[in-house]
């Protein structure tokens, strides 16, 4: 299992976002300065499927990416209802916001899994998956850590996965990690103030 | 609303041999039998309040959550060491942890509930797993789930479906 580094290099720069705006602290942790999203597409693929969201299309949209898996009960959830609060908190805002859940289990979640499960949170809601072979790179260019605990030939396995929704900008560029339990209305706060 | 112990329901009984609970919280079929012994003394003794019972809505053979509040208004402790329900193939208790940016989840083999105190499940902590549904779990539809106790009993819950 490889450390979280990204993770880390962010949690270092928290007191940094947080002196920068010290007269109203953001609920998510800012990166600053912000750095150029990792790609997000399978690698060697020359043509994506239209269907599959990549981030390099989205330029334009601030997009909030989420790494999950369509059988986790109980945070998966919890982010996307943030998610759906947030999106009904923004209003007309919400023009120009993508909201994509990206399943990290190959085994058990097609691309088609991944939407249909984000849709059932907000029918605006896109989802991907990856295979095996292509999801290794993405979690490489992340700087994240998703694999199965228990055994993923049995039905019940789990998969430890991202804890923070990540959020690019509309120039490509990773500018906050929202960390699981943010409301919706503070989720919304944030994004207006990010554009 | 105090839900005192009481008799095992008729579908967990029958249910319980069918059960066989993965991740270290595993129904022991003679305890789902002892607990249709009608026994008031335990009865009067532990005093279980299960209370704001909800779970998330999900399609059949997919995975759910149930949350709630138990609080132990009684003078002994008492354990949940197993779970029942019609609703799924398998059930546990989990708690789900951060640790360096990244989510787990683990089953608790057992769940204790000292005297006098409340325990909560709720999102981002513990929560009872329901896994490969049976049926699907519409908004607004309820979930019997049985927590099988230490003392013998078995506390009936009924779980409201709803989006958080
Ligand atoms: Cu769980």
């Amino acid at each position: 299992m490889r450390p979280p580094r990204l993770v880390s290099l962010l949690l270092a720069s928290i007191g940094l976002g947080l002196s920068a705006c010290a007269e109203r602290p953001w609920h998510g942790i800012v990166l600053d300065p912000p750095a150029p999203a990792p790609p997000l597409a399978a690698a060697g693929v020359a043509e994506e499927p239209a269907s599959r969201f990549t981030l390099a299309a989205a330029r334009g949209s601030t997009v909030l990416v989420y790494f999950g898996y369509t059988h986790c009960p109980d945070v998966c959830p919890t982010t996307l209802a943030d998610w759906a609060r947030a999106r009904r908190a923004l209003g007309a805002d919400t023009l120009g916001v993508r909201w994509v859940f990206v399943s990290v289990d190959p085994t058990r979640d097609t691309p088609a899994d991944a939407a249909a499960y984000a849709r059932q949170f907000h029918p605006t809601f896109e989802g991907t998956a990856f295979t095996d072979a292509e999801l290794a790179p993405v979690l490489r260019d992340w700087s994240i850590a998703a694999y199965p605990e228990g055994d993923p030939r049995t039905p019940d396995y789990t998969v430890a996965h991202p804890a923070h929704s990540f959020v690019v900008d509309a120039e490509g560029r990773l500018r906050l990690m929202i960390p699981p339990g943010v409301h919706g209305d503070s989720i919304a706060e944030d994004l207006r103030r990010l554009r | 609303m105090v839900i005192r112990l009481r008799k095992i329901f008729a579908v967990f009984a029958s249910g319980v041999a069918a059960l066989a609970c993965g991740g270290g919280a595993d129904v022991d079929p003679s305890r789902g039998a002892r607990a249709t012994d009608d026994d008031p003394t335990v009865a009067a003794a532990v005093t279980l309040e299960a209370r704001e019972a909800w779970a998330r809505p999900a399609d059949s053979g997919a995975t759910s959550a149930a949350y709630l509040v138990l609080a132990n208004r009684g003078t002994t402790a008492d354990t949940v060491v197993g779970l029942v329900t019609e609703a799924a193939e398998s059930a546990a208790v989990h708690q789900t942890m951060q640790r360096e940016g990244t989510m787990h989840m683990s089953a608790l083999p057992v769940l204790p509930l000292p005297a006098g105190a409340e325990v909560s499940l709720a999102p981002l902590g513990t929560h009872v797993m329901l896994l490969r549904l049976r049926r699907a779990l519409r908004a607004g539809d309820t979930v019997a789930i049985g927590l099988l106790l230490a003392s013998g009993d078995t506390l009936p819950v009924s779980a409201v479906i709803r989006a958080p």
